[in-house]
């Protein structure tokens, strides 16, 4: 575009100004805003607020409970990013194999993904409950009774439970990315490799894994950036329990501003959380985008 | 094209205002929906309006109304008299704010973060709202209605809706009679009996509701208040000037009593709300329920042909130690509402009226309360809660919960929850008691750093 | 491109067939649950969760209505959704288009500042920004909430369209800007019909996203009225009760216009998100 230079700038301007502006205004401002309040010992409620530098910081990096927080919300990410998308391909490739009615295995995998996050809770809640939940009493169902488990009230398996939700409601949005991709892969290439003896495992090496690569890596930024700040089912099935074995970071910052009556310290650990998930998208970017070249 | 970016945001403008001002053109608008009265009141007795009309101001005044309304029946019983206060005063609206149930507290410090603060509000922990200058000192014709009032440096700002919830087991008194079983006269006795109901296998001791965490509460006092507080009543206060701490034997034995109690609790306890308490007792799906009297309505709802007893438990040396007394919560006037005269008037009134003996009766018949007014009003009452009321005459101490105190027992904001959280960990042995003791002792005195009513700090 | 790709697991169709068919009533079991259950009372959805209704009423969805507001809960979510939506088409294609065409060091910058906003957690700036929207009098209003999604959008928006606009050719532009469009008329009239698949990807995502949204309505929508239908729904789970009855039936009036509009626009959601996903 070869126009004259100011009159580009002033259109292009023109062009952002108003998004610039919600977005600032909305966005930016009081995030900015929560910066300024980690610096104190408000409490949310009190007109006078209090300077302490960085003694909520101080406070964050010896906590034990933070601590506890900072390795629950890793372990969850983890389990949801690669679940989410080992799955979501799975089937994606089988549904990419369907011979017929794959339109409609495409939306109704989708279905989860159209509920609200605390529905999802709900209705889980109940699979999972002890005594009348559908889990356990398909167990005692088909006979087994020893395999029962209070899959939310249990410390050791909450947080995956929590995680296989998460999963669930959010494979399909995946898989749909995942499929077309993979139906984007010319069928050239495919008979061409199929002339040259290559088996379907080769193929998919060769051919498949490469071409999706690019989905990959945006499917899994997504849901890492996702799974960092889980909020609704946690808040819905187990309060951040039993005990502290589900208190995601997100969880922490939330109770501590709002029910313990401490807003500058949530906020700081709102921006360690900021901080946590810009240097976690830096390096799996850069992770992921060498992979992508080498592939 | 200029002229098209002004005309569309001028548009984004216009819309922006409409929808601004959509919400307050509709304030004025009555709740129907949220005042809806149920069926409160007793079979066959219709409300009849003693209004005569009367102005209780010389204009129309609105004032916001907001309260814990997580419980029907509370919901209930509230929107009844406040439809009653409406009929009886007509240039009066009371405007119901609801707050969805759960998380009151956060209800409440989200609207006073952005200045909507309710006019004539419920508190359940005021202090820091005391302290914030958000609350209005209450006249004396509301404060000499009630037994006792809490104060905050000697001005009370809070009526209670009901004296302290007593609480004790309730438990299927057809099983107890069938299997012959005692009321326990002793903390060991009580063990035993919990030992003896689990062997005879037909259903769990005690029932817990432990994933509403505040439901660890019920028996975390009662044994707190039994080993560590009738030893040191003053105990958070030593914990404050650094005399005592979280690691004291008594302490210890506090915790070890808990996860002796809590052997007896039912399969998934952790994850079972306190909503579904009812069910595991109506279903013989457990025996016992250490619980306050709210539950009797829950109960009976459930299964109205159940039948329930009720006994406090002893401590070891088989003195009764109960829950009771006044507490910090309940109906405030916002400062800022105070500062109108007629608002002022009406709010006042309003909880005049909610004391009144033929109003009253509602709210404490629907809800099993211990009245907090001198005068006792008059309403149905069934067995059970004569045998608590009996009980708190009777007992060797009353006392208000831990995390209801004032003043130098004041706990610090974060700190219940995490000692409930830590117990239940504790409980379901992911700590030793050793363990659990000494975390929630590194988190009182991190927790004081920032909250010392001894040393003023977190306190201005 | 619909070609049927030829990527076999296995070689009989009609295994794949039977495992995928498995595999979906597997999955959308607990979706079932909830449907049933809009149409049971409370205690048979806890006594037996998977058995069919009793009887097929809609005595819920009449308690619904009835117990609280929810038809102001429907035209609020509605709304909110709607308006939006339109808010968001108009404000941000138009900003990543010239992101997207006018490189240099500004637009580069504004670009990542703009991406940014996708990693920063709502409930960090929560309560700060309840504070700002008092101070513009927005609090509490559907404005000020509409706002706050629009800018919301922003972040992903932009991604998405500036992903898919690489993908345009720039001769179209070129040739109506030399017959004497303006960059304005050039973009609405001639860039922007060809961004169907993209937009429609914004609208699917960022409608079911605020149509489900949670914790912004829930705290900061008009005090005396009932705010949206999630929040609605989430309300009859109270503190000492549960009405899952009525919280299902919520869930399926909820879900019915999402999975609506999901279809519909199927074809075109799909073209967008792998669009714009494919050029990450």
């Amino acid at each position: 575009m070869k126009l004259k230079k100011i009159r580009i700038d002033k259109v292009a301007l023109a062009f952002i100004a108003p998004a610039f502006l919600l977005y600032t205004i909305f966005i930016v401002l009081p995030t900015v805003s929560s910066i300024y309040y980690s610096f104190t010992s408000w409490d949310g409620l009190s007109p006078n607020i209090k300077f302490i530098g960085l003694a909520n910081y101080k406070e964050i990096f010896t906590s034990v409970r933070f601590r506890n927080a900072l390795r629950n919300t890793l372990v969850l990410t983890v389990f949801i990013s690669v679940f989410e998308n080992a799955i979501a391909l799975a089937l994606a490739l089988l549904v990419d194999s369907v011979k017929w009615g794959e339109k409609i295995f495409r939306s109704t995998f989708y279905i989860p993904v159209l509920l609200s996050g605390i529905v999802s809770g709900f209705i889980w809640k109940i699979i999972y409950n002890y005594n009348f939940g559908i889990l356990n009493t398909l167990l005692e169902n088909i006979g087994r009774e020893g395999w029962k488990q209070d899959w939310i009230g249990n410390p050791k398996l909450a947080l995956i439970m929590v995680g296989i939700v998460l999963v669930w409601k959010g494979a399909g949005y995946y898989m749909v990315i995942y499929l077309a991709s993979l139906q984007s892969v010319s069928t050239d290439i495919i008979e061409a490799s199929v002339v040259d003896g290559a088996g379907p495992f080769q193929r998919f090496k060769s051919i498949t894994l490469p071409l999706i690569s690019s989905a990959f890596t945006i499917n899994f930024t997504l849901s890492l950036i996702n799974g960092l700040k889980v909020f609704d089912q946690i808040s819905v099935m187990t309060d951040g329990g039993p005990g502290f074995s589900t208190e995601t970071i997100v969880y922490l910052l939330y109770k501590s501003g709002f029910n313990e009556g401490r807003q500058g310290y949530g906020t700081a650990i709102g921006i360690v959380l900021l901080f946590l998930i810009i240097i976690l998208n830096m390096v799996q970017q850069k992770f992921l985008k060498r992979k992508e070249t080498q592939l | 094209m200029k002229k098209r970016w002004i005309a569309g945001i001028m548009c984004i403008a216009m819309v922006a205002s409409m929808l601004g001002g959509c919400a307050s053109d509709n304030s004025t608008k009555s709740t129907q929906t949220d005042t809806k009265a149920t069926e409160v009141l007793a079979d066959g007795e219709t409300f009849e309006s003693e209004g005569d009309g009367s102005n209780l101001v010389s204009e129309p005044v609105q004032m916001t109304l907001a309260f814990a309304d997580g419980d029907e029946n509370a919901k209930a019983a509230i929107t009844e008299i406040a439809n009653r206060f409406m009929e009886q005063y007509q240039n009066v609206s009371l405007l119901i704010v609801p707050s969805n149930g759960t998380s009151y507290n956060e209800f409440l410090k989200t609207k006073s973060g952005v200045g909507e603060f309710p006019e004539i509000v419920e508190m359940r922990d005021p202090a820091g709202y005391v302290r914030a200058g958000i609350l209005a000192p209450l006249s004396e014709d509301i404060t000499s209605l009630l037994q006792t009032t809490a104060e905050f440096d000697g001005t009370v700002y809070t009526a209670a809706l009901a004296a302290g919830d007593t609480r004790g087991i309730i438990y299927n008194k057809k099983y107890f009679d069938e299997k012959d079983l005692k009321i326990p006269e002793t903390w060991d006795e009580f063990i035993s009996l919990c030992k003896e109901i689990e062997e005879l296998g037909d259903m769990a001791p005690l029932a817990v509701g432990a994933a509403d965490i505040w439901h660890m509460g019920y028996w975390f006092y009662k044994i707190y208040d039994d080993n560590v507080l009738s030893q040191d009543p003053d105990f958070i206060e030593h914990c404050y000037d650094g005399s005592a701490n979280w690691t004291s034997p008594e302490v210890l034995k506090t915790f070890e009593q808990l996860k002796q109690v809590f052997v007896y609790a039912q399969d998934g306890w952790s994850s079972t709300p306190d909503a579904q308490m009812p069910t595991f007792l109506v279903n013989d799906m457990a025996a016992m329920l250490y619980s306050a009297p709210y539950m009797f309505a829950s109960i009976e709802s459930a299964d109205p042909d159940f039948e329930m007893g009720w006994f406090p438990v002893p401590d070891e040396e088989g003195s009764l130690r109960l829950v009771g007394g006044s507490v910090p919560g309940g109906w405030s006037i916002s400062a800022e509402a105070a500062k109108d005269s007629n608002k002022k008037t009406v709010g006042e009134d309003f909880i005049k009226f909610f004391f009144a003996p033929e109003n009253y009766a509602i709210y404490c018949e629907t809800l099993n309360a211990i009245p907090s007014t001198k005068i006792t009003p008059e309403f149905n009452r069934t067995q059970v809660m004569d045998d608590v009321i009996e009980a708190t005459k009777n007992a060797d101490n009353l006392s208000v919960l831990w995390n209801n105190r004032v003043g130098k027992d004041e706990l610090p904001p974060d700190f219940r929850n995490f000692v409930y959280k830590t117990l239940i960990e504790m409980c379901q042995d992911s700590k030793t008691v050793e363990t659990a003791s000494i975390e929630i002792d590194d988190a009182w005195k991190t927790a004081i750093q920032n909250f010392n009513p001894i040393t003023g700090v977190g306190i201005e | 491109m619909e070609r049927k790709s030829n990527h076999r697991i296995k070689p009989s169709g009609v295994i794949v067939f039977v495992l995928t068919l498995a595999l979906t009533l597997l999955f959308l079991l607990p979706v079932f649950f909830a449907f049933i259950s809009a149409f049971k009372t409370n205690g048979e959805i806890l006594k037996n969760p998977v058995a069919l209704p009793e009887a097929w009423g809609f005595q819920n969805f009449r308690d619904l209505f009835e117990k609280s507001d929810f038809l102001t809960a429907t035209i609020h979510s509605v709304i909110l959704t709607v308006v939006s939506e339109i808010l968001i088409i108009l404000v941000v294609p138009m900003s990543a288009y010239a992101l997207a065409r006018r490189e240099n060091k500004f637009t580069g910058l504004v670009y990542t500042f703009f991406l940014a906003g996708m990693m920063i957690p709502f409930q960090l700036y929560m309560f700060p920004l309840f504070k700002e929207l008092k101070m513009f009098h927005l609090f509490g209003t559907l404005g000020g909430t509409i706002f706050v999604y629009v800018a919301g959008a922003v972040p992903f928006g932009t991604l998405l369209y500036h992903s898919f606009l690489k993908g345009i050719p720039l001769e179209i532009e070129e040739a109506a800007h030399i017959d004497g469009c303006t960059p304005f008329q050039t973009f609405w009239k001639v860039t922007f019909p060809l961004l169907g698949p993209c937009t429609a990807s914004m609208l699917v995502l960022n409608g079911l996203s605020i149509w489900n949204d949670f914790l912004l309505p829930y705290l900061s929508m008009p005090i005396n009225r009932a705010k949206t239908i999630t929040v609605e729904v989430y309300s009859f789970v109270g503190q000492f009760t549960a009405r899952w009855d009525i919280v299902f039936a919520g869930t399926v009036i909820s879900i019915v216009p999402a999975l609506i509009i999901f279809i519909l626009l199927q074809k075109y959601f799909v073209k967008g998100i792998t669009a714009g996903a494919s050029k990450g």
